[in-house]
């Protein structure tokens, strides 16, 4: 117990090394770096939001600390500590402050002259989104 | 992936069901809504199948097209992707691309999506516009949307994924027309601006993004309620604390209200079954309807209470987002067995009953984890073992106290008994899920849905498919097994009668046997009670009653005196061991093989606990005798 608890702690101080998001603490925010883990379970964890470049909060634990549930791309995810502690997370740049959305920084105007649109797909969902309202 | 579907070929199809129009496959995340969409449109009209060879379950469904023709609908499982690699997404992959053996391609998708988590989800219409299929884009929780400030415009999303697209709330059926007119009409197959690479997850994200941005996609504001709600169910101490609560009433719920029910259920039966036998001419006809069909009937019936009112409990907790909580709080305990915070509250009802328990680990999303409880939760001391433990304890240990007034001998030997089972199941856990059901292909990650009021429709329904589940799949065999059982008792005939019990086939399967349960301390009238006992735990007691001639409900302080003359103490500690490790029930058998859809694990399953039984029985007569 007592050698984890140097262990963390010297991962967490020394410079140019970056921590994992086990380490991150609760209420904290980074961003998501590289996984340390096979290539399924990366996609797994992507498909549920932890997409590299993305902000990543802690925002609450179960009991003893263990499993820890984060916040990344507008859900909360519940991950044990054998998967957080392979998650690789940079700290964001001090000057941000604020998670940037995902949407927003993605985001390029698309080409809409490739745009040719079905008939069948202009006619119906005009018809769908007055369904919709 | 990849494979696009061949739309010229126009050749008629063997629909789902025969009649049927089209055949239309319902596709979407988990939590998106997408079983509340398939409900809202078939409503009770769907029965529950099983694909060959998984544990994979879909639902299929009649709707009506605006045109009043039907439409199959076949509701896939939750999937975040269609990776080959997870059980659930090779079969929606399968039956995309009608490579499923039992069901033909589906002629169009619904593809069901989270309008308040819009760009995650998108990441999945990539790859299922990608199959080429006629596809039409539900953005769900359309209320939810609006009422949290977000906004899409579901025209400009149309044209860019090349798809029609139709804003919907499967809770309150908004906007739902727009599905069942998709459902009827020719939509041309997708035709969108562009698609990422689909193997590479973050571009996909990107392309997402994108998409969102230029659809005027603003994400709505998490729900407050669901900040101040976590806050205080998982806080530090309340949290616990709730779960505690919570648990207790679940336990009570099927233990004090359920238990009860199916004993009045019982009596019901009971007296409507000597009605009836007061009608028919006795003889072997009214002993066959009521000792073998009405009884059979009944003991599956007699489980019915117990499901439904588990399902309902747990239902609320699941449908509310609770249970996804619960399972945070029970995880790091539940880590230690190997198995996750989810497999709890089916373990915990296992107590009561095995059958409801097992039918409850539906909501255990890990497959291997899943499989590992199902094996376990029979080791749990359920009720039916109860009478048998407390005769066999009053028979042979008298009662001195242990710990003052607190604690009996008779109490510690139940504690004990209840421990046993308990470490049995912990070491089964750990071993299973060290070899064979090792998951380190699938940690425990878990996606916690906001809170929301659970909805009387979608609590009615779950019920009405549970219980029919129950009964046509497991009732069946259990019914079957009843009648076999029956058979064993009342033949063969003596001159038109039924035997005595001592000359029927089951005394004969009880010399038969014999001599394989001597080495534990049974004689053959023990053989007897444990084939008899199949049907249920505690009917060995009534038999063992049949046989020494006592009436065991009236007298049992006799039957329990005829028990020490023929038995020595070892040899009914080795009983009680024998029945605390023993598969001894049918009905959860018969469950099990429903809830994995192969007799693969049931037989495993009898096998592992039937050797533990014997072999831990056999230890004890022989140490102690």
């Amino acid at each position: 117990m007592v050698l984890k608890m140097i262990f963390n702690f010297a991962r967490k101080s020394a410079p140019g090394s970056t921590a994992s998001l086990f380490d991150l603490e609760e209420g904290r925010t980074a961003i998501l770096g590289d996984f340390d883990l096979p290539e399924h379970l990366a996609d797994q964890l992507m498909n549920l939001g932890f997409v590299p470049g993305l902000e990543v909060k802690v925002t609450r634990s179960g009991p003893g600390g263990d499993p820890r549930i984060y916040r990344v791309d507008g859900t909360e995810v519940a991950l044990r500590r054998e998967l957080a502690e392979r998650m690789r997370v940079s700290q964001p740049p001090a000057s941000s402050g604020v998670a940037l959305e995902c949407g927003d920084r993605m985001a390029t105007p698309v080409e809409t002259r490739r745009y040719a649109g079905p008939e069948g797909i202009s006619a119906l969902t005009p018809k769908l989104e007055e369904a919709g309202d | 992936m990849g494979v696009i579907a061949n739309a010229s070929c126009h050749a008629p199809k063997a629909g789902v069901r025969e009649g049927v129009a089209r055949t239309v496959a319902v596709v979407g995340p988990p939590n998106s809504g997408k079983t509340t969409l398939f409900n809202r449109l078939t409503g009770l009209r769907q029965k529950v199948g099983n694909f060959p060879g998984v544990t994979v379950e879909h639902h299929l469904g009649v709707v009506r097209d605006e045109h009043g023709r039907e439409v199959a609908l076949v509701d896939l499982p939750g999937v975040y992707s269609l990776n080959p690699k997870s059980e659930d997404e090779r079969v929606t992959i399968d039956v995309l691309t009608g490579r499923m053996p039992s069901m033909t391609q589906p002629d169009a998708i619904v593809l069901v999506v989270d309008s308040t988590n819009l760009n995650r989800h998108l990441v999945l219409a990539a790859r299922v516009i990608a199959l080429g299929l006629p596809t039409l884009v539900v953005l769900n929780m359309a209320d939810e949307l609006r009422k949290q400030g977000g906004h899409i415009e579901p025209l400009e999303l149309a044209r860019h994924l090349g798809t029609p697209v139709a804003l919907v709330s499967a809770t309150t059926g908004e906007g739902i027309e727009a599905v069942t007119r998709f459902m009827g009409a020719d939509v041309a197959r997708p035709n969108p601006l562009d698609l990422p690479v689909l193997q590479d997850t973050r571009g996909c994200r990107e392309w997402a993004a994108k998409i969102g941005v230029n659809a005027s996609y603003r994400k709505p504001a998490t729900p407050v309620w669901t900040e101040r709600l976590d806050s205080l169910f998982l806080h530090k101490v309340l949290g616990p604390v709730i779960f505690a609560a919570v648990v207790v009433m679940v336990f009570q719920t099927i233990f004090a209200v359920g238990q009860p029910l199916s004993e009045m259920f019982q009596e019901l039966l009971d007296f409507t079954g000597n009605r009836v036998a007061a009608w028919l001419p006795s003889g072997l006809l009214e002993s066959l309807i009521i000792n073998g069909l009405w009884n059979g009937v009944g003991s599956v019936l007699v489980f019915l209470p117990q499901i439904l009112l588990l399902f309902l409990v747990i239902g609320v907790l699941e449908d509310s987002g609770y249970l996804a909580r619960a399972a945070v709080i029970a995880d790091r305990t539940m880590a230690r067995v190997g198995l996750n915070g989810k497999c709890f509250i089916p373990l915990l009802s296992a107590y009561a009953c095995a059958v409801p328990a097992i039918m409850a680990t539906r909501t255990i999303e890990n497959k291997r984890d899943r499989i590992a409880t199902i094996m376990i939760a029979p080791f749990m001391t359920c009720s039916a073992r109860l009478p048998v433990y407390t005769m066999f304890i009053a028979a042979f240990l008298p009662n001195k106290a242990l710990l003052g007034p607190f604690l009996g001998t008779r109490a510690a030997a139940m504690l004990g008994l209840y421990a046993l089972g308990f470490v049995v199941a912990v070491v089964t856990a750990r071993v299973l899920k060290s070899s064979v059901l090792k998951s380190k292909d699938a940690p425990f990650m878990m996606e916690m849905p906001p809170y929301r009021w659970p909805t009387l429709r979608s609590l009615g329904l779950r019920l009405v498919d549970r219980g029919k589940a129950f009964l046509v799949r497991a009732g069946t065999v259990i019914l079957a097994v009843s009648v076999i059982l029956w058979v064993l008792t009342n033949f063969p005939m003596h001159n038109g009668q039924p035997p005595e019990i001592q000359d029927s086939l089951v005394a004969k399967m009880g010399h038969l046997i014999e001599p394989a349960i001597a080495p534990l301390g049974f004689d053959w009238k023990i053989g007897v009670g444990l084939v008899s006992s199949m049907a249920a735990r505690e009917v060995i007691i009534a038999t063992l009653g049949t046989l020494y001639g006592i009436d065991a409900e009236s007298n049992d302080i006799d039957l329990q005196a005829a028990l020490r003359q023929d038995m020595t103490p070892a040899a009914a500690l080795a009983l009680v061991v024998f029945f605390a490790f023993a598969m001894q029930c049918m009905s959860t058998i018969a469950v099990v093989r429903r809830e994995t859809n192969s007799w693969k694990w049931p037989a495993l399953q009898f096998a592992y606990m039937t050797g533990l039984a014997y072999a831990a029985a056999l230890v004890v007569n022989q140490a102690l005798g």
